[in-house]
């Protein structure tokens, strides 16, 4: 049995005891007296002390004591024993030392381990090897202390009992009667005991020896009896030695219960001086220490039993003892503290920080509450080298540990002295926001994004001018870009405005509801997307691609890598420096591929045809979706065309795929123009067409009424104007009398009956034919007084015919009109024809002569005379010549015998004007080669009619 | 099998052979006429790389980039540099001050790419004697940069050594090695 386990019987024991020797206090608390002689006769007990007087009266305290089992009492026996052989032996020995030092050492094994108990409920065992150590200053003070005193009091009575039972041992070998026993008992107990402290075996074992000690005494005795049979067994014999004994005892009987007394008495002592122990404590003082030291150093297993012993009652002494005094404790701990606590920390440093964790806090509060400089000064001078070897240590754990401290320590800071913490912080930031980003690139993103707005708008305010120049380079560009977008399609619109096929253009786009630029498109070629490409900006790498279906695929990498291989020559060349400006676009026959730029990538769009407006912005908007959510990783694209998202592709194939959303608005706006056009279209048609309507009718209305009428004989001579319109039949012409007027009427309403009606025929009987016949006779008697007019009439039933002459063109018109001014002539015929002169008169000449012969006299007077009698009419005198000999010659003399014939006329004084003389070498009209000669040399007369001269 | 994409530069003075390892690289063709490039030129080649480790193929889909020579009126624009995995730097062994250039070329590189890598052509090998090559091979080694892969004496002629160091610089930037 190991001690360790017989420690909890041995508690218990040390409990009864506990309760007992309290009781016995009690009971001895009144007899101070005698507690003083026992304090005077404990240290006369070593020197005056015979083992008999301690033994036998122990033998009755002993019996009346025992209560535990046999085996228990066996073990107690046997401890009891081991511990009280040193008393024996300090008995003996005169000085009180040993006994004083195993008996501390006893309570100090138990106050220990009762301690290290303790101590095991938050410390690992391995401590034992040093706590005892540093406690050996305190546990002076603990002895000092009355509290611990009484505890140790109470060690004390149970070593009271184990005399008791040490008298009970005393009694047997005294019983024993066997002096010589003695020595050897106690010398061998003395070692043994040490022993069976640490080794239950050999505390067996010594047992064992003992008995056989005990036996062999027994034997002695039986030697020393000579009545007794050496053969007898050993049962008799010893009955026979308790007889003897009782025989040789009662005499000393006495003497014995008088020591009996006397040991009683020192018991009673022995327990008042451990009720009121102080000076038990003042003797036990200076070898408690030493006890335990030799105790615990003895081996693990006594110093663990000196623990175990402790442990259970060492917080209730602290406890108690602190309630009591509490600084003479603070004292007391003081010194060790530091020691202890540094050792505890180095060793383990969490259990520490448990132990220490709830109420550390609240004290340092208080320490703080109560003198703040002083706590400050103690911790000046350690803080810094505190923090940095814990950050050493375990930079995490003091992060943790700070952290929640920091928001409200620094807004505290900040809040006390702003100015400080500022130029605290100030050098660091930068360098602590770029780490930041490092760390993480979105945090920093996140954390300023919903203060950018403002913080640019304060910006502003506070200096306009340095926002706009850093911001120009950039806005300026992307102005320029839009703007110049807007003034080209503004500048084709118009261009076209005005040309015939702009307006035209301008008609269609307002009933369609399509922008005229549109049309102008639409009338080019159908524009189509031929493929998309998403390229990596730096290194020209394809990310992305779409290509229409079905026709031949572009090299996507390769076209990819020249156009950024362009595009860094152009701004490498030939942008200026300092401008951001890119390519927009690359032409190329009816083929342009548009490029739209972003940060890290671009977008390139083969497309074919003209590039509508809307296209350009759907891939402005593409792009601009692709960068919102894929900027980051578009920037760290390594080649690897998976790591683009799904949506990337999507995206770009809606580019490809072209569905005009703009269509569709315009196709309802056109459905709209469309109704309100129809409605107009409606409103000026329908009355139109029932216009046209009414009219086909009337016109209907008018075409029967004229065959109805046609179809009377006795009104078909008539001309009769029928008029229907707007619900009004209007019948004009003239009637000869009243009864066919209404039979006119009758048929009108016959055909129409809805038609009001409005007869306007006149009725005019017809003229007198003899009155009229008259008056034809005198116009054409009146009219034969016009000059140069000769004409004849005839009349017959209303139609008259005209015959004659007249001298001029408008007479004739004149005859008519006269004619149709009588009434009752419906038609004139007039036949009236002009009159032409002729003068046969021929002046004839000799051959080569231009000289009037005298008897042509009378033929220029009778020229005269007819000139005279027509002075409207001229006269054209014409010369001729024979056909003999020069054409020349032969026109001159026609000319001059012309000549000579006009000189003749005017000097019968006719007005030259009215003379005009030609000639011609051909001989007069109606002559031939067969006539004579003569009739050709000739001047003839053709007068010209006043009617002929107007024309 | 998947497919990744890497631009590749070549660099170097006018008339080292640039053009002339493309053009053996990727249609195994030789022709002594010399055209001079003017701006650049894009060719492309994909290489299959055998995964030390994965048993899958890995294509490396290479677009080299044809750089106008370096001359003393003009140098390398940065710009055509940017966003290339790895360069060959092109030096002609017959013509001193092309070994000499090939630092600042190299500079000009990483400036660029710094996380790109470079492997150095000692181009036009055939017209020299072999002891001398050797002796430049280890003259202009640039151990000291560590994305420096080596160097090589090339021919474009003989074709030598060329699909080495296209193949060495495509295993590198795929990460393979």
């Amino acid at each position: 049995m190991s001690l360790s386990k017989n420690n909890i019987a041995d508690i218990d024991n040390l409990e009864n005891l506990i309760s007992f020797s309290n009781d016995r206090a009690a009971k001895t608390e009144t007899d101070l007296e005698a507690l003083v002689n026992l304090l005077c006769d404990l240290r006369l007990l070593d020197k005056k002390e015979k083992r008999q007087g301690e033994s036998i009266p122990c033998n009755e305290n002993y019996q009346s004591n025992e209560s535990a089992t046999s085996y228990e009492v066996a073990n107690g026996y046997e401890y009891i024993n081991v511990s009280a052989s040193p008393v024996v032996e300090a008995e003996e020995n005169p000085q009180s030392k040993p006994l004083s030092q195993e008996t501390q050492a006893e309570v100090r094994s138990k106050t220990v381990g009762d301690r290290e108990d303790k101590e095991d409920s938050f410390c690992q065992p391995t401590t034992y090897d040093r706590t005892p150590q540093p406690e050996q200053p305190t546990l002076d003070h603990f002895t000092s202390a009355s509290n611990i005193a009484e505890s140790a009091s109470n060690s004390i009575a149970n070593r009271s009992q184990e005399l008791n039972k040490l008298a009970l041992l005393l009694l047997q070998e005294t019983e024993a009667n066997e002096p010589t026993l003695e020595p050897v008992l106690s010398s061998t107990k003395l070692t043994d005991a040490h022993d069976s402290l640490a080794n239950h075996d050999r505390q067996e074992s010594s047992l064992a020896e003992r008995y056989s000690l005990e036996k062999q005494a027994r034997e002695n005795l039986a030697q020393s009896n000579l009545s007794e049979g050496e053969d007898e067994n050993l049962e008799e014999s010893y009955a026979a030695f308790k007889r003897l004994q009782t025989l040789l005892l009662k005499s000393e009987l006495a003497d014995f219960s008088q020591v009996i007394d006397r040991f009683e008495q020192k018991v009673t002592n022995i327990e008042y001086q451990i009720h009121e122990p102080t000076e038990l404590i003042n003797l036990l003082l200076p070898i408690i220490s030493e006890l335990l030291n030799r105790k615990v150093a003895e081996s693990n297993e006594s110093r663990d039993a000196v623990a175990d012993s402790l442990a259970p009652i060492i917080d209730q002494v602290i406890m108690a003892k602190t309630k009591e005094n509490r600084v003479a404790m603070g004292t007391a701990m003081a010194a060790a503290m530091p020691t202890a606590i540094s050792e505890q920390i180095r060793n383990y440093p969490t259990e520490i920080g448990h132990a220490i964790a709830p109420d550390i806090a609240a004290a340092i509060k208080d320490q703080i509450r109560l003198n703040p400089q002083a706590m400050v000064e103690a911790l000046y001078p350690i803080i810094h080298t505190v923090i940095e070897s814990k950050r050493e240590e375990d930079i995490e754990a003091l992060s943790r540990a700070i952290a929640p401290l920091l928001p409200s320590a620094i807004s505290q800071q900040i809040r006390n002295s702003p100015q400080e913490i500022a130029q605290a912080i100030a050098p660091e930031i930068a360098s602590a926001i770029k780490e930041q980003i490092r760390l993480d690139q979105d945090s920093i993103a996140s954390a300023l994004a919903p203060e950018m707005g403002r913080a640019i708008k304060q910006q502003i305010e506070i200096e306009r001018d340095a926002m706009v120049d850093a911001l120009y380079p950039v806005i300026g560009s992307t102005i320029a870009k839009y703007m110049a977008d807007a003034i080209r399609s503004i500048n084709e619109k118009i261009e076209n405005t005005f040309s015939m096929e702009g307006l035209n253009r301008k008609i269609r786009s307002k009933v369609q509801g399509v922008s005229e630029a549109e049309l102008i498109l639409k009338e080019a070629i159908p524009f189509t997307a031929r493929a998309v490409f998403l390229i990596h900006k730096a290194s020209g790498l394809v990310m992305s691609e779409i290509q229409s279906s079905g026709e031949q695929k572009l090299e996507s990498d390769m076209v990819a890598g020249m156009l950024t291989a362009i595009r860094s020559f152009v701004n490498d060349c030939i942008a200026q420096s300092g401008d951001v400006s890119e390519i927009d676009a690359i032409d190329y026959g009816n083929s342009k591929i548009i490029l739209e730029v972003a940060g890290y990538c671009y977008l390139a769009v083969v497309t074919q045809g003209e590039t509508p407006q809307w296209y350009n912005h759907r891939v402005q908007e593409a792009l601009q979706a692709i960068v919102e959510s894929y900027d980051r990783l578009i920037k760290s694209y390594e080649g690897d065309p998976t790591s683009i998202p799904e949506r990337v592709h999507n995206i770009l194939e809606g580019l490809v795929k072209i569905k005009d959303t703009s269509t569709k608005d315009k196709k309802s706006k056109f459905t709209g123009l469309l109704v309100v056009g129809s409605v107009l279209a409606g409103l000026i048609l329908l009355p139109w067409g029932y216009h046209q309507y009414r009219n086909a009718i009337d016109r209907q209305i008018e075409k029967d009424t004229a065959q109805r009428l046609a179809s009377v004989p006795e009104l078909a001579v008539y001309r009769l104007s029928i008029n229907a319109r707007e619900g009004k039949l209007r019948l004009s012409g003239k009637l000869p009398n009243q009864e066919l007027r209404s039979k006119v009427e009758q048929i009108a309403k016959e055909i129409a009956p809805a038609y009001s009606l409005k007869n306007q025929i006149a009725v005019q009987p017809p003229p007198d034919p003899v009155r009229t016949a008259a008056d034809v006779k005198r116009v054409t008697s009146i009219l034969n007084q016009m000059n140069g007019t000769a004409i004849s009439s005839q009349y017959e039933a209303g139609k008259v015919t005209v015959k004659g002459t007249v001298a001029q063109v408008g007479d004739a018109e004149k005859i008519t009109q006269a004619f149709k001014q009588i009434p009752g002539i419906v038609t004139v015929t007039n036949t009236v024809q002009l009159q032409q002169f002729s003068l046969p008169t021929r002046i004839y000449f000799e051959l080569g002569s231009t000289q009037l012969k005298a008897g042509d006299r009378n033929k220029v007077i009778q020229v005269k005379a007819f000139l005279n009698r027509y002075p409207q009419t001229d006269l054209t005198i014409v010369g001729h010549s024979d056909t003999i000999g020069n054409s020349l010659e032969n026109q001159r003399l026609a000319l001059s015998r012309a000549e000579t014939v006009r000189l003749a006329l005017v000097a019968e004084g006719i007005d030259p004007k009215r003379l005009q003389a030609v000639g011609t070498p051909n001989p007069p009209l109606g002559l031939d080669s067969s006539q004579p000669l003569w009739l050709s040399r000739c001047v003839q007369f053709q007068p010209i009619s006043p009617g002929f001269k107007r024309k | 099998m998947s497919t990744i994409s890497k631009k590749i530069c070549l660099v170097g003075d006018f008339g080292v052979g640039k053009t002339s390892l493309i053009r053996r690289f990727v249609e195994q063709q030789f022709s002594d006429q010399y055209l001079s490039t003017v701006g650049v030129k894009i060719s492309r080649k994909t290489v299959e790389l055998e995964g030390v480790k994965e048993p899958e193929k890995l294509s490396l889909q290479m677009m080299i980039w044809d750089l106008e020579g370096h001359t003393k009126f003009k140098g390398i624009a940065p710009t055509y540099l940017a966003g290339a995995g790895g360069a060959i730097i092109v030096a002609d062994v017959t013509r001193q001050e092309t070994l000499e250039r090939m630092s600042e070329h190299i500079n000009l590189f990483f400036t660029v790419n710094p996380k790109g890598f470079i492997i150095i052509a000692l181009n036009k090998s055939d017209m020299f004697e072999e002891e001398k090559i050797d002796k430049l091979l280890s003259n202009y080694q640039f151990e000291e940069e560590k994305r420096v892969l080596s160097t090589h004496s090339t021919s474009a002629k003989t074709g030598k050594d060329v699909d080495i160091i296209f193949h060495k610089l495509a295993d590198k930037m795929a990460g393979l090695t």
